[in-house]
């Protein structure tokens, strides 16, 4: 920063008095200030102004009774000393564990609802090796990523009459259908 | 006890660990070696004696509370600063809600002195002998705005740089910059006859 020596700034030469100047700047305001009454008033007063609040500030401070203070904050961190439960919910409060894990749960959902959602493909509502009963019907599904079989039979509704000798007359039954499905 | 922690916690890093450990000797050493510090910033931005103890007080719970969050990027005095002035400019916003509290132009004579000072004053010591003296000191200090005054508190009490105060309070050096040279400029205004007097005698 250029500077003129036959300029009082003020605001020079309170940055000079709080020694916030660089090496040069110091030097020439340094040399100005030997010759200029105004600056040298400026930071007289710069002084005086500090000297008075050190001294304000010393009597205020021989009059507060800060031991008080220490006495009731350490009164307060004996009677709450943190339990092993608050220490853990520190753990889980801090930075380092929330914001991974909000980032993981974010990727997930964002991986579940654009790249792969879910397939709702339900598993085979029974696995058979072999069948006996008249089968209705078949029918063969399948997609790209499975292949259904499903199979209708019938087989006799079970009264409660069999003791009776009426399952002989299977015909006069009703039957029901039963699905089953098959998955490969 | 503590003074002997004290010896061995001359490196900050070592009390912040024990800090953060919960260990109560740490806490009387960060109590002892700091509360001075926080008196004279509370007392400076606040004027009020019993408000600025209760503002320690609860500047030291604060960091018992929360030095678990403290990641050593400042130094602790800069987080200690930190928490003192927003503490003091809270406690004025809560002021002056609860009360309507504004700052009132004191009273002058109609000359605009305050205090007939004898020849026999000296300076600054026997400047302060008279106790009109120094209410009228804190009642200039009282006029500037509260921001402003934080800026001259930090500086005076601390002597941190402008960047230092500048970081504490959250802004821009050059605002740190104004402010101080606006602080001082008011304080020499409102001051002027006692600092002609300092000076003659």
């Amino acid at each position: 920063m250029k500077m003129d020596p036959a300029i009082c700034d003020p605001t020079l030469v309170n940055r000079f008095f709080d020694q916030e100047l660089g090496p040069d700047e110091y030097a020439l305001m340094s040399e100005h200030i030997k010759h200029c009454p105004s600056c040298q008033k400026a930071l007289q007063d710069a002084e005086a102004i500090s000297a008075l609040f050190g001294t304000a500030l010393d009597k205020e401070l021989s009059r507060a009774k800060l031991e008080r203070v220490e006495v009731r904050v350490l009164a307060f961190i004996h009677r709450t000393k943190t339990p092993w439960w608050l220490k853990l919910g520190h753990l889980f409060v801090a930075k380092r564990f929330y914001v991974p894990a909000t980032a993981v749960i974010a990727g997930l959902i964002l991986y579940f609802s654009f790249l792969a959602p879910p397939t709702s493909v339900s598993g085979p509502s029974a696995i058979i090796n072999s069948l006996k009963g008249n089968v209705g019907s078949v029918m063969i599904l399948e997609t790209p990523k499975s292949h259904q079989t499903i199979l209708w039979f019938s087989e006799p509704l079970m009264s409660g009459d069999e003791d009776n000798g009426i399952e002989e007359n299977q015909s006069t039954v009703s039957t029901y259908s039963k699905r089953l499905c098959l998955m490969s | 006890m503590s003074d002997e922690v004290d010896k061995h916690l001359g490196d900050e890093s070592t009390l912040v660990s024990l800090l953060k450990q919960g260990q109560e000797d740490a806490f009387r050493v960060l109590v002892r070696r700091y509360e001075t510090r926080v008196f004279s910033i509370a007392y400076g931005i606040t004027l009020d004696r019993e408000e600025s103890l209760d503002i320690v007080q609860e500047v030291f719970l604060k960091v018992y509370q929360n030095i678990h969050t403290f990641r050593e990027e400042s130094r602790l005095s800069t987080w200690l600063h930190r928490i003192t002035v927003n503490l003091c400019l809270n406690w004025k916003k809560r002021w002056k809600r609860r009360f309507r509290w504004h700052h009132q132009p004191l009273e002058r004579d109609q000359s605009g002195n305050d205090l007939k000072s004898g020849t026999e004053a000296h300076y600054p010591d026997a400047l302060y002998e008279k106790k009109e003296f120094q209410k009228i000191f804190w009642d200039r200090l009282n006029e500037l705005p509260e921001k402003t005054r934080a800026v001259f508190v930090l500086k005076e009490v601390e002597g941190l740089s402008y960047d230092e105060i500048a970081k504490t309070l959250g802004v821009r050096t050059g605002t740190v910059s104004s402010r101080l040279f606006y602080a001082r400029k008011r304080l020499k205004e409102s001051l002027k006859q006692y600092l002609e007097e300092g000076k003659n005698s």
